[in-house]
C-alpha cells in the first residue's frame, strides 16, 4: 500500500514536471510570438510615417510602399486578432482591437491624403511653370504675391500665408482673361486654395494619430498580464527547486539510514544477543581469516546444575558475568577475540606464536575466574570453568574434542587437542551401536543368556544368572556397551522388559532359581514397575525362585524408592542381590540398611585373586562382613583354577565364571 | 572573388531608380489550384443562365477587359461600368473601380452575385460545384464540404497568376533594353506633367484614389467610390487604373468614352491638369504606353 502511494506520487510528480516544462516553453513561445508581432506593428507604424513624409515630401512618388506596409500591417492585426492565446490577455487583447480600429482608421486617411496630395502637388508645380508661361503687366505684383504665398504656406505647412490668398484670387479672377495660361493658372490656384487647407489638416490628424501610444499600452498591458503568469511559473520553479532539493536530502538521509541499518544488522548477525560477545558465526569467519590461530573454548562447570537451581535468569547473568570476565582476565596483548558459542560455551581466538605458553595461560584463565565471584543480589558464586584448546583445524571441533576430554578427566581443568584423541571414533562408534541398538529392540532381537552359579560347598548348579545379549547379523554380542546408549536415548527399560519377559517365560514350569539384573533406573521407571506387577499377578510362583541383583551406583539418591521396592519383593519370595559389590560407589552402610540376601563380589576384586595380597585382604573382609550380617556371598569373574581354588579357600559361597560356565542361550 | 566583387555595383544599380516597378516574371502559386480555377474561370455553369463566365467580361484577346463600353451579363441585361483589366490585378491595392473589394477573393463576390452579371448566389455556386467539381475539389481539399470559399479561392488562385511581365518597359527599368527617343520623351513627359502622381508603382496606377476632374468638372461619376462610403469627399474619386496593356484594353475609363488612346491621354490632361497637350507631348506618351504590354500570361497557355 505504502509503496503504491509512493508509486503513484512519484508519477505525478513526473507528470507535473512534464506538463510544467511543456506549459512554460509554450508560455514563452506564445508570449515571444505576441510581442514580435507588436513589435512588428510598431516597426511597420514607423515606417508608415516615415513614408507619409516622403510622399509629401517629393514631387512625385511611387505609392506601393503604402500599400505593401498596409497589408504587412493588416496581416499582422489578423493574426493577433485570432491569436487564442492572446485573446487569453483580456485587457491587452480589449486595447489590440481599439488599436486596430485606430490604425486601420489611420491607413485609411493615408489613402485620403494621396487623393489630396497628389492633384496639390501638381497644381504648384503648374504655378510655377504657368507663371513664366504668362504676359505680366500692371498685374504682375498680383501672381507674384500669390505665388509666393503658395510657396511660403507650402513649406511652411503654415495655413496663415493664405490669408491674402482669397483677396488676390478675387483680382484675378475679375481679370476675365481669355487667356488658356491664365485660366489654367486660376484653376490651379483655386484648386491649391481648397485643398491645401485639407491637405494641412490631414496631415495633422494622420500625425496626431495615437497609434503608437495605444500600440505601446497594448504591450505594457500585455507584459503585465504575462507577468502574473510568470509569477506562477516562478512560484512552481521555487516549489520545483525546493522538492528537488528536499528529495535528495531525503535520499541521502535514507542512504544514510541504510548504511547504519546495514551495519546494525550486520552486527547483529555476528552478535551474540544475551553477552554482547561475537558468535560462532563470526567465529567461523575469523577461523577463516585468521592466520595461525588457536581457539579456546571455556566451559562453565555444573552450568546445567546452576539453571537448574538458580532458575534460567540467573543462568543468563552467570553467561553475561562470564563474558566480562573472559574479557578482563585474558591478557589483551595477544588480541583476542571472544565469543559465545552456544549454551555455557565460550570462545578465545587468537593469532598462535611460539612464545605463547597456553597451559600457563589456561591455568591462569581457571585459576582467576576462580578467584572472582559472580554476585547476584543475596546470591555468590564461585564458577569454575573447563577449558579445551586447539590449534589443529578444523578448530571449533576439535577445541571441542579437547573440551570433552578435559570434563572425563578430573584432574585437569583444560587440555590441549591431540590428534591421537580418538574422541571422533568413539563419537562414530556411538553412532552406529545407537542404530543397532535401536534395530535389535524394534525387531526383538535382544535375546536372554544364562549363565550357570555354582555353590562352593556342593560344586553343583544352585542357579542361572539371566544376561541380555544382542544380535547384530550373525553377531551375538554383549549388552553392556550398549547400555549407555540405552539410558541415553530412553530404551533402557525397553531392553529390561524384553529379557525379563523371555526369562519369566523360559522359568515359569522350572523350579529352578536364576537371578535378573535390575537398576536404580529401572526401580523407578513406573512402566517398568507395572510390568513386574503384571508377572508377579501372572506367575506369583516363581518369584519364590528369583534373585533381583541391584547394582549400586552413584544414581541412587532416593533409597525410600529402593526400600520399597526390596521389601515388596521379598514378601513375594523373592531374594536381593547387591551387583558388583566393592566397586566404585559400594558402601556398606546402604548395605546394611537395605534387607540384602547376597553380595555379588565386583570382578575387578575376583580376578587376581590368586596372585593379590591387597585383593585378598579385601574379599575377605567383605566376606567377614556378610558372615557377620547373614549374607551369602558371590564371587564372578571366576576364569580359571586358581581363583576358584581361593575363592573356596576364602570361604565365599557361590562362584560364576568361565572356568565354571559360560553364558549360554539355554540352560 | 575580385570580379565579383567590380559585379556588385552593377546589380545593385541594375534596376532604374523610378516610380515605377517592373512586373516579376514569375509568381508563386499553386498549381492544382491554379488549373482548377482556369476551367472555372472559363466555365459558363458559374451564372443564371449557364451563358456567362469570368472570361465573358475578361477576355484574353482583350488583355483581360472587355471591349464593349458595358459589359453584358445574364439574359442580355447591360452593366452599368467598363470591365476594368483582370491582368496584373494581384496588385491593386483595392478592386473595383471605387475599390469596394480588399482582394480578389472579395472581388469575387461582386460580379458572381450581381444580378445583371451573372446573377448567382453562394449556395447556387455551391450546387454547381456539387455537381461538376466534386471530385476535382475533393483532391485539393481532402475531407472538407464544400463551399463558396472554395470557389473564391481557386479563381482568385487563378486570377493571381494572370501576370504580364516582361513589357519593353519593365525590360528597360531592368536595363535589359533601350527605349526609343519618342518613347523616353514620353516617359519624361508623363512624369513632368505630373501623370506619375497618381499612376505609379508595379501597376502604373491602382494604388490610390484620385478624383477624376480636380480642374474641370467631369461629365458623370458612375460607380464613383461615393456610391461605397456616401461620403462627400469621395465624389467622382476613383481607384486610379492600371496602364499596363492599355493598347489592349478599350475603350478607356469607368464609362468607356474612348476607345482612342490619345484621346484618352487628352482628356486627362484637360480634367485633372486643365492643360491642352502638344502633338508631340500626346504623341510621345501615347509611345511611352506602347511599352507597356507584356506577356499574354503563360497560364492561359497551359491545359
Amino acid at each position: 500500500m505504502k509503496k503504491l502511494i509512493f508509486i503513484f506520487l512519484g508519477v505525478f510528480i513526473v507528470g507535473l514536471l512534464i506538463s510544467f516544462n511543456h506549459y512554460t516553453r509554450e508560455y514563452f513561445n506564445n508570449n515571444d510570438k505576441i510581442i514580435k508581432k507588436i513589435n512588428t506593428l510598431k516597426q511597420k507604424e514607423l515606417k508608415l510615417n516615415s513614408e507619409i513624409l516622403s510622399i509629401s515630401l517629393y514631387l512625385y512618388r511611387n505609392f506601393d510602399e503604402i500599400v505593401n506596409l498596409e497589408k504587412e500591417i493588416d496581416k499582422t492585426l489578423k493574426d493577433l486578432e485570432n491569436d487564442e492565446e492572446f485573446k487569453k490577455h483580456k485587457f491587452s487583447y480589449r486595447y489590440f482591437l481599439e488599436y486596430k480600429k485606430a490604425i486601420l482608421e489611420k491607413i485609411e486617411s493615408i489613402y485620403r491624403l494621396e487623393t489630396i496630395i497628389a492633384p496639390l502637388k501638381n497644381s504648384d508645380m503648374y504655378i510655377a511653370e504657368l507663371i513664366t508661361k504668362l504676359e505680366l503687366k500692371e498685374n504682375k505684383k498680383y501672381f507674384l504675391n500669390i505665388t509666393s504665398q503658395i510657396f511660403l504656406a507650402k513649406n511652411s505647412f503654415d495655413l496663415t500665408f493664405l490669408n491674402d490668398l482669397d483677396k488676390n484670387l478675387l483680382y484675378l479672377k475679375n481679370i476675365n482673361s481669355k487667356n488658356k495660361f491664365y485660366i489654367t493658372f486660376v484653376k490651379n490656384v483655386e484648386l491649391f486654395n481648397k485643398l491645401f487647407p485639407e491637405y494641412v489638416t490631414q496631415m495633422d490628424r494622420i500625425l496626431n494619430f495615437e497609434t503608437k501610444k495605444e500600440l505601446d499600452n497594448v504591450l505594457n498591458k500585455f507584459l503585465k498580464e504575462s507577468n502574473e503568469k510568470l509569477n506562477i511559473i516562478t512560484f512552481v520553479s521555487v516549489l520545483l527547486i525546493l522538492f528537488v532539493v528536499v528529495s535528495i536530502l531525503l535520499i541521502l538521509y535514507l542512504f544514510f539510514k541504510l548504511e547504519k541499518e546495514n551495519q546494525i544488522l550486520e552486527k547483529i548477525s555476528i552478535t551474540d544477543n544475551l553477552t554482547k560477545l561475537y558468535n560462532r558465526r563470526k567465529l567461523e569467519i575469523d577461523i577463516k581469516e585468521a592466520k595461525n590461530p588457536v581457539l579456546l573454548i571455556v566451559n562453565i562447570d555444573r552450568f546445567k546444575y546452576y539453571n537448574d537451581f538458580y532458575g534460567t535468569q540467573i543462568g543468563d547473568f552467570i553467561l553475561q558475568e562470564m563474558a566480562q570476565l573472559l574479557k578482563i582476565e585474558f591478557p589483551k596483548n595477544y588480541n583476542p577475540s571472544f565469543y559465545r558459542l552456544g549454551g555455557d560455551d565460550f570462545g578465545i581466538l587468537f593469532e598462535y606464536n611460539r612464545n605463547i605458553d597456553l597451559e600457563s595461560i589456561s591455568a591462569k584463565l581457571i585459576k582467576n575466574i576462580q578467584n572472582k565471584s559472580i554476585k547476584h543480589k543475596d546470591i555468590e558464586l564461585h564458577i569454575s570453568v573447563s577449558i579445551g584448546i586447539s590449534f589443529i583445524q578444523p578448530l571449533i571441533e576439535t577445541a571441542d574434542i579437547a573440551l570433552k576430554l578435559t570434563k572425563k578427566n578430573t584432574r585437569y581443568s583444560y587440555s590441549i587437542y591431540n590428534p591421537k584423541f580418538n574422541e571422533r571414533e568413539a563419537i562414530e562408534r556411538n553412532l552406529i551401536n545407537t542404530h543397532i541398538l535401536k534395530s535389535a529392540i524394534e525387531n526383538d532381537r535382544i535375546i536372554p543368556y544364562y549363565q550357570p552359579i555354582f555353590s562352593n560347598k556342593t560344586s553343583k548348579i544352585v542357579k542361572y544368572e539371566v544376561l541380555a545379549r544382542i544380535i547384530d547379523g550373525d553377531k551375538i554380542m554383549s549388552i553392556y556397551p550398549f547400555l549407555n546408549i540405552a539410558k541415553e536415548n530412553k530404551i533402557y527399560k525397553n531392553i529390561t522388559q524384553m529379557i525379563y519377559k523371555k526369562a519369566f517365560e523360559k522359568f515359569k514350569d522350572k523350579k529352578i532359581e536364576f537371578s535378573l539384573n535390575i537398576s536404580i533406573e529401572d526401580i523407578m521407571n513406573d512402566e517398568t514397575m507395572n510390568f513386574i506387577n503384571r508377572y508377579v499377578d501372572k506367575y506369583p510362583e516363581i518369584f519364590k525362585y528369583i534373585t533381583f541383583e541391584i547394582l549400586e551406583d552413584d544414581a541412587i539418591k532416593n533409597y525410600d524408592l529402593l526400600k520399597e521396592f526390596i521389601g515388596y519383593m521379598k514378601c513375594k519370595g523373592a531374594k536381593i542381590a547387591i551387583d558388583d559389590f566393592g566397586s566404585g560407589y559400594s558402601n556398606f552402610g546402604h548395605v546394611l540398611n537395605l534387607d540384602i540376601d547376597y553380595l555379588k563380589i565386583d570382578g575387578s576384586l575376583i580376578k587376581n585373586l590368586d596372585n593379590d595380597k591387597k585383593m585378598e585382604i579385601i574379599v575377605e573382609t567383605i566376606v567377614n562382613f556378610a558372615n557377620k550380617t547373614g549374607m551369602k556371598v558371590i564371587g564372578e569373574y571366576v576364569h580359571k583354577k586358581e581363583v576358584l581354588d581361593k575363592v573356596k579357600e576364602l570361604n565365599i559361597d557361590y562362584s560364576q565364571g568361565f572356568y565354571l560356565g559360560e553364558p549360554k542361550g539355554d540352560l | 572573388m575580385r570580379i565579383l566583387i567590380y559585379l556588385l555595383p552593377i546589380f545593385l544599380f541594375a534596376l532604374r531608380n523610378e516610380p515605377i516597378t517592373p512586373i516579376p516574371e514569375t509568381i508563386k502559386f499553386d498549381k492544382q489550384k491554379v488549373l482548377l480555377g482556369k476551367k472555372m474561370f472559363f466555365d459558363t455553369s458559374f451564372s443564371s443562365d449557364e451563358k456567362i463566365s469570368c472570361e465573358s467580361c475578361h477576355m484574353p484577346e482583350y488583355g483581360g477587359a472587355d471591349p464593349r463600353v458595358v459589359s453584358i451579363g445574364v439574359y442580355n441585361k447591360l452593366g452599368n461600368i467598363q470591365s476594368p483589366t483582370v491582368y496584373n490585378s494581384v496588385y491593386n491595392f483595392r478592386q473595383f473601380w471605387n475599390g469596394r473589394a480588399k482582394n480578389l477573393k472579395e472581388q469575387i463576390l461582386g460580379p458572381t452575385h450581381n444580378s445583371v452579371e451573372m446573377g448567382m448566389d453562394k449556395r447556387k455556386i455551391v450546387k454547381v460545384l456539387n455537381q461538376k467539381y466534386k471530385k476535382e475539389l475533393s483532391k485539393i481539399y481532402p475531407n472538407e464540404k464544400i463551399s463558396f470559399e472554395m470557389f473564391q479561392d481557386l479563381v482568385a488562385e487563378f486570377e493571381k497568376v494572370l501576370i504580364t511581365p516582361n513589357c519593353k518597359f519593365d525590360k528597360w527599368l531592368r536595363n535589359e533594353v533601350k527605349l526609343t527617343k519618342l518613347e523616353v520623351d514620353g516617359y519624361y513627359n508623363f512624369k513632368k506633367l505630373g501623370c506619375i502622381n497618381c499612376h505609379n508603382g508595379i501597376n502604373i496606377g491602382g494604388n490610390s484614389f484620385q478624383k477624376i476632374g480636380v480642374i474641370h468638372k467631369a461629365e458623370d461619376r458612375i460607380g464613383d467610390r461615393y456610391e461605397f462610403t456616401h461620403n462627400q469627399n469621395d465624389k467622382y474619386v476613383y481607384k486610379v487604373s492600371t496602364l499596363r496593356n492599355i493598347t489592349l484594353t478599350a475603350p478607356y475609363f469607368h464609362n468607356g468614352i474612348t476607345n482612342s488612346l490619345e484621346k484618352a491621354i487628352n482628356l486627362m490632361a484637360y480634367y485633372n491638369l486643365g492643360l491642352e497637350l502638344s502633338d508631340y507631348q500626346t504623341k510621345s506618351i501615347v509611345a511611352f504606353l506602347k511599352t507597356l504590354t507584356g506577356d499574354k500570361p503563360k497560364i492561359l497557355e497551359e491545359k
